[in-house]
């Protein structure tokens, strides 16, 4: 009987001391602004943050890095149990727009005009941050799409960049004739087979339509989408891209044209720092738009930026941090360690780095649109990536594609 | 009440044990009965996983899993060939290798070691080296094919749907080898010699020794790495995410994969929660009336 009441009484006293413990932290220093972002993202942020500190001792800023391969199931784990950081990194558009409608997001369109956002950001970027007149997120960064070839290789085969499809056809048609698959692609990595079809829409959809078709403000089924379908089955049958596309990655992909196998490949401006990382010579390639001969020549671009948790007490202070972060002065101090180029206007890279100072030069006129993997409803997306996929393999014929998108983009899936 | 009837109500030798186990059962009740009873209560709910607000749909869930999704029937496939391939092929081949390493040679623990090496390696680790194997262009296969001239052989192992899912399962097959080594082995370690000895005498040949001697004694062996096999055959997931993600065109998918996506990716935690839930009564419904089956043969013969 003693010691019945003996492990009794440790029993009480273990639970009692456990729901004790968490506690003890009323009246302790100003709350800690607390991010989330990728693990293999912007290096630059913690030292970053040690200049915030160095600057106001007071504050403190608390930072979680989640692998790249997690970080969108995290990310709706850390809402969905309530624990979410004050800020987050985060994509725009339809993809940052899910936490909007879902109410995780605060709205920062008051901070923004008090900040003079419009002209210490690209409105571009901007743009991608805004849902219905409501400002959602800061800009980090803004990258762009293009094309990028050898430029030996181009004068071996007497080749000039395209300015319309056609042309860029013929260029297709003489890497072929010279043994050399003209794309570049790993569909292992849908998004990166997605931005050859994204191409494709545009091309054959303008501007207009494929914006309202991404969101599905109007119907798939159309001639349109069809001749797409019928032009994406047409380059995989003619063997447009490397052998064996469908089971590679896009990392794997971009060694074939290391190697001088393929001819072109669709990347961000990112692929001048990959060269370097990679041991390759940047100077070599050059880039285009993908011509989709429509006056506008759209180019597809999506930026990253910080999110800020609507249902926390603590958003003040994050956007102040979020604020020095973006400041002109450290964005050109860190900026080859936040993954440029950057969304915040004059803040140029080093001069070694040509092709991304072209782009930056770029930006001002650059006309863009969204990637569908952040510019469709999460989910659609992914019906996206599975009809392309079977479009390619002879799977679905093109009416059935476009069916298939419509019956899915009316259930939707959000 | 009677002074007696009040101890059979608090019996201290009958409680003692359960106040011990209290802490653990408290713990696992947390961490693994709650978060199964809630699963399961998900699965009738339509829920974006994040929001507050969930939608009670009964079972549409499980009707639309049934009737609508093509993907859970083709997930489901895929477990059924993993099980059966691992029943099967793989186990066929770790009972082999045991056989062949418990005879003794000089050099067989050697042999040992490189045949169970792979099962130390993490499934991530395997998936990535094996994934680059079977490129198609830079791979070592291909190449290999290639360099014996039968490069017509050579496939889009991972990008071709005839080869995808059967070439997730050779790396599964790969890495899971060397611990159904060690279970057969450490089974025929246990076997009594003197049946053997007398079948010999009897004139028993090997095969014969094998069919009627080994196979019954390793009964217990077998129900442990069958239970193991349907079980791991139904919950593997690193593999197939990490070679194929599910792909291409969502052919190589498990259950545990398509559950993962509809969860996490397509913010349809109720469809989730509803594979989860059959997952589980899927598993439950092979493995238990085996393991009864299999104990009660073991008591009978004893």
């Amino acid at each position: 009987m003693k010691k019945i009441v003996g492990v009794a009484i440790c029993l009480v006293l273990l639970v009692t001391t456990s729901a004790l413990a968490g506690g003890g932290q009323e009246g302790a220093a100003a709350k800690p602004v607390t991010i989330m972002l990728r693990a293999s993202s912007k290096p630059g942020l913690e030292k970053i943050m040690e200049d915030y500190i160095a600057k106001y001792p007071e504050r403190q800023v608390e930072i979680t890095r989640v692998p790249i391969q997690n970080y969108f199931e995290q990310v709706s784990v850390v809402h969905a149990s309530g624990t979410a950081s004050d800020m987050w990194e985060y994509w725009g558009v339809e993809t940052g727009g899910y936490y909007v409608d879902k109410g995780f997001t605060a709205d920062i369109t008051q901070w923004g005009k008090d900040h003079n956002w419009d002209t210490k950001f690209s409105s571009a970027s901007l743009k991608q941050f805004n849902r219905q007149g409501v400002q959602y997120g800061m800009p980090l960064t803004m990258h762009a799409m293009f094309l990028f070839y050898q430029k030996p290789m181009f004068q071996k085969y007497g080749m000039t960049v395209p300015k319309t499809y056609k042309e860029l056809i013929s260029i297709v048609d003489k890497f072929k004739a010279n043994g050399i698959s003209p794309f570049s692609v790993g569909a292992k990595d849908k998004w990166h087979l997605m931005r050859i079809t994204d191409s494709l829409f545009e091309k054959y959809c303008g501007p207009k339509l494929r914006d309202e078709l991404l969101v599905f403000k109007t119907t798939w089924i159309r001639p349109e989408v069809i001749n797409i379908y019928d032009e994406l089955r047409r380059w995989g049958e003619q063997n447009y891209f490397n052998p064996g596309y469908l089971g590679v990655l896009q990392r794997e992909a971009k060694i074939l044209m290391y190697q001088g196998k393929t001819g072109m490949i669709l990347e961000g401006e990112w692929w001048e720092k990959n060269c370097t990382d990679d041991g390759q010579d940047p100077s070599i390639y050059d880039f285009f738009i993908f011509p989709t001969d429509w006056p506008e020549n759209r180019t597809s671009v999506f930026c990253e930026g910080w999110l800020f948790n609507g249902k926390s007490d603590n958003v003040p202070a994050a956007l102040e941090f979020g604020e020095f972060y973006t400041s002109l002065e450290e964005q050109k101090k860190y900026v080859m360690d936040l993954a440029p180029p950057s969304a915040v206007l004059g803040v140029s890279v080093p001069a070694e780095y040509k092709i991304m100072n072209k782009v930056i030069g770029m930006f001002p006129t650059l006309n863009a649109f969204a990637v569908t993997d952040q510019g469709m409803p999460p989910g659609l997306w992914e019906e996206y990536a599975f009809v392309q996929e079977n479009i390619l393999t002879g799977n679905m014929t093109s009416q059935e594609g476009a069916e298939y998108m419509e019956e899915k983009g009316k259930e939707g899936m959000r | 009440m009677t002074s007696s009837t009040n101890k059979k109500l608090f019996d201290p030798v009958k409680i003692e044990p359960w106040l011990y186990l209290s802490p653990a059962i408290l713990l696992y009740a947390l961490i693994l009965f709650y978060p199964v009873i809630q699963s399961i209560v998900l699965s009738f709910y339509k829920w974006d996983g994040m929001s507050a607000f969930k939608e009670f749909t009964g079972f549409n869930n499980y009707r639309i899993l049934f009737f609508k999704d093509p993907v859970f029937w083709i997930s489901l496939k895929n477990n059924t060939i993993f099980m059966v391939t691992f029943l099967l092929v793989t186990n066929s081949v770790c009972l082999a290798l045991a056989l062949i390493l418990n005879r003794p040679f000089s050099g067989r623990v050697v042999f040992r070691g490189i045949f169970y090496f792979p099962y130390v390696i993490s499934m991530i680790a395997v998936a990535l080296i094996w994934g680059w194997m079977y490129h198609p262009q830079l791979g070592l296969i291909n190449e290999l094919l290639r360099a014996v001239g039968l490069e017509s052989l050579g496939r889009t192992w991972l990008g071709d749907l005839k080869t995808a899912f059967a070439s997730v399962i050779v790396t599964a097959s790969w890495k899971a080898i060397g611990i159904g080594m060690v279970f057969f082995l450490s089974g025929l370690q246990t076997l009594p010699v003197s049946p053997y000895e007398s079948a010999k005498l009897d004139g028993a040949n090997a095969i014969q020794s094998f069919f009627y001697l080994t196979i019954p004694f390793l009964r217990e062996t077998f129900v442990i790495v069958i239970t193991l096999t349907v079980i791991s055959s139904f919950k593997v997931f690193d593999v197939v995410y990490a070679m194929t993600w599910g792909g291409p065109m969502r052919a190589t998918n498990v259950l545990a994969t398509w559950m993962y996506f509809q969860s996490f990716r397509n913010h349809n935690a109720g469809s989730g929660t509803a594979i989860a839930t059959l997952l589980v009564i899927i598993m439950c419904a092979i493995a238990i009336p085996y393991i009864m089956l299999m104990s009660r043969r073991s008591v009978s013969s004893q």
